[in-house]
C-alpha cells in the first residue's frame, strides 16, 4: 500500500490541478503539430517515421492528460477562465519555424525539457491520496516525455529568432531513394519475373505509397489547421504513425529480401495526385480515406492470398494482415467528415462529386499498364 | 435472401459499391445503403465488405451459400476481375 507523506488536504486544488494539466495537454497537442508540420519538409524516410512517432507519443500523452482535466470539475467554480498558455504558445511558435534538422531536434528538445519539468514538479505536488488518477497519468506522461528526450541526441540550444512558417505548400520534400515520377508518366511497372522480384516490387511500392499518405495527413493536422475536433486529430495521429510504421515494416521487410528492386521502378505518386491539390483538410480526409484507404483495404486483401498462395512468402503476408487491420480503422475515421459536415446539403454534394471525380481520377491511373501480361493482383494464373 | 447495410457497423469503404454488378448500392449524403428491390442476391457485397456490414436478410428465396470459403471464392473472383469504374 502506497503511503503518502503529504498531509491530506495540502495537495492542489481541483481547479488548479486542472488549470495545469490543461497547460501541459496544450504543450503536448502543439509538440505533436509541429512535428507533423516538419514531415512536410523532411526528406528521409527514416526521420519521417521518428517524426511521426513523437507526434502519435505526444498526442497519446496530450489525450490522458485532458481526459484527466476534463474529469477536474472544481466544486465551487464560477466562470472557467481558459488556462494561461501565452508563454507555453511563444515557445511553441519559435520552435514551430525552425528550419533544419538540427534546429527542429533542438525545439523537440527544448519543449521535452519544460514538459519534464513541469510533469515532475506536478507530480511531486499531487497528493496520492487526494488526486491518485492525476498521479496516474502523470507517471507515464513523464516515463513517455524521458523516451522522447532519450531518442534525441545532444540538441544545439533554441535559436531565439523565430524562423518562417513552415513551408506546408508544393511538393512534399522527397526521398532520393523513390524514383517519383509525375503523375502523366506515371505506367504500372512489370512487377520483375521471380516472386521474390515481384514481393520486393511490392513493398517498394506500398512503403512509397505509405509515405505520401504520411505527407497528406501530415499536411492536414499541421499548423494552422488545427480547428478540427481534438477526437478526430486524436486518431489522426494515430493513422499517421500507423502510416509511418507500415512505411518502415515495408521498407525493412523489403531490405531482408534483398534491397529495392533493379532498375528502380517508378514509385506510384498515386496519393498526391489525388489528394495533393486539394487545400481543404476535410476535403483532403475524405479522398484519402474513402477513396484511397478504401482500396487500399481490398488490393491489400488480395495480396495476402496471393503472397501466401502464388508467392510462397508467409512472412510478408502476415505483414499484409496488419497492415489491413490497420487501415480499416483508418476508413472508418473518416466517420468524422458526414459528423462535421451536418445536413448541409450543398456541401454534402460537393463532397460526393469531389468523391466520384477522384475515385474515377484513380481508377485511370491504376488502370496505367506498361506490362500487357500483367494479371491484377488476387487473380488465379 | 436480400442484403442490408448495417450503418454501425459500415466505414463506408465504398467496396460493396464499386463491386455490386446491378449498381444498387446508392452513396446519398455520404452514406451507403442497399436498394433492396434491386438487390438480386449476388452476395458480392457480403463477400467484399471488410467490416462485415452487410446482414443477410431473409426474403423467401432459396438462399445462397454463405460458408466462408464460398465468400472467399467470391471474394477473390471479385477483386481480381476489379471494380466497376464509377462515373465522373
Amino acid at each position: 500500500m502506497r503511503v503518502t507523506a503529504r498531509r491530506a488536504g495540502t495537495a492542489y486544488g481541483v481547479a488548479e490541478s486542472r488549470a495545469r494539466l490543461l497547460r501541459l495537454a496544450f504543450l503536448e497537442e502543439r509538440l505533436a503539430t509541429m512535428c507533423a508540420a516538419w514531415i512536410w519538409s523532411t526528406p528521409r524516410l527514416e526521420d519521417v517515421i521518428e517524426l511521426a512517432g513523437v507526434a502519435e507519443d505526444a498526442a497519446a500523452t496530450a489525450d490522458a492528460v485532458r481526459t484527466r482535466a476534463d474529469e477536474l470539475w472544481p466544486a465551487t467554480a464560477t466562470a472557467e477562465a481558459p488556462p494561461e498558455t501565452d508563454d507555453l504558445a511563444a515557445l511553441a511558435v519559435r520552435a514551430e519555424r525552425a528550419g533544419d534538422r538540427d534546429a527542429r531536434e533542438a525545439a523537440a528538445a527544448a519543449i521535452l525539457v519544460r514538459l519534464r519539468e513541469a510533469y515532475t514538479a506536478h507530480l511531486a505536488d499531487t497528493d496520492e491520496l487526494l488526486d491518485g488518477p492525476t498521479a496516474r497519468v502523470l507517471r507515464p506522461a513523464l516515463a513517455s516525455v524521458e523516451g522522447r528526450l532519450g531518442r534525441l541526441e545532444q540538441a544545439p540550444a533554441l535559436p531565439a529568432d523565430a524562423g518562417p512558417e513552415p513551408r506546408l505548400t508544393g511538393e512534399p520534400a522527397r526521398d532520393g531513394r523513390f524514383l517519383v515520377v509525375p503523375i502523366e508518366q506515371y505506367r504500372v511497372a512489370h512487377m520483375g519475373d521471380t516472386p521474390g522480384e515481384i514481393v520486393r516490387h511490392l513493398l517498394y511500392t506500398n512503403a512509397y505509397g505509405e509515405l505520401e499518405a504520411v505527407e497528406v495527413l501530415a499536411r492536414a493536422l499541421s499548423v494552422g489547421r488545427d480547428d478540427l475536433p481534438w477526437p478526430m486529430r486524436r486518431a489522426l495521429f494515430r493513422q499517421l504513425w500507423d502510416e509511418a510504421r507500415h512505411a518502415e515494416m515495408s521498407w525493412r521487410r523489403m531490405e531482408e529480401l534483398g534491397g529495392p528492386p533493379s532498375p528502380l521502378p517508378p514509385a506510384p505518386p498515386v496519393i498526391m495526385a489525388v489528394c495533393g491539390a486539394i487545400e481543404d483538410p476535410l476535403e483532403q480526409l475524405l479522398i484519402l480515406q474513402r477513396v484511397v484507404e478504401g482500396r487500399v483495404v481490398e488490393r491489400h486483401r488480395a495480396r495476402v492470398v496471393r503472397l501466401v498462395r502464388d508467392l510462397g512468402d508467409p512472412a510478408t503476408a502476415r505483414l499484409y494482415e496488419y497492415i489491413v487491420a490497420d487501415e480499416r480503422t483508418h476508413v472508418a475515421n473518416s466517420a468524422w467528415i458526414p459528423r462535421l459536415v451536418g445536413d448541409d446539403p450543398e456541401r454534402l454534394a460537393h463532397l460526393a462529386r469531389l468523391q466520384a471525380r477522384c475515385e474515377a481520377l484513380l481508377e485511370e491511373v491504376l488502370a496505367r499498364r506498361d506490362d500487357a501480361t500483367a494479371r491484377p493482383v488476387g487473380s488465379r494464373a | 435472401m436480400k442484403f442490408v447495410i448495417d450503418a454501425d457497423a459500415c466505414v463506408d469503404c465504398g467496396a460493396c459499391r464499386r463491386y455490386c454488378p446491378v449498381d444498387c448500392i446508392p452513396y446519398e449524403n455520404l452514406k451507403h445503403r442497399v436498394d433492396v428491390d434491386a438487390c438480386t442476391g449476388c452476395t458480392i457485397c457480403y463477400a467484399v465488405c471488410p467490416a462485415d456490414a452487410v446482414l443477410a436478410i431473409d426474403d423467401g428465396r432459396a438462399a445462397p451459400s454463405l460458408a466462408f470459403e464460398v465468400m472467399e471464392h467470391v471474394r477473390l473472383k471479385s477483386f481480381a476481375r476489379g471494380p466497376r469504374v464509377p462515373a465522373a
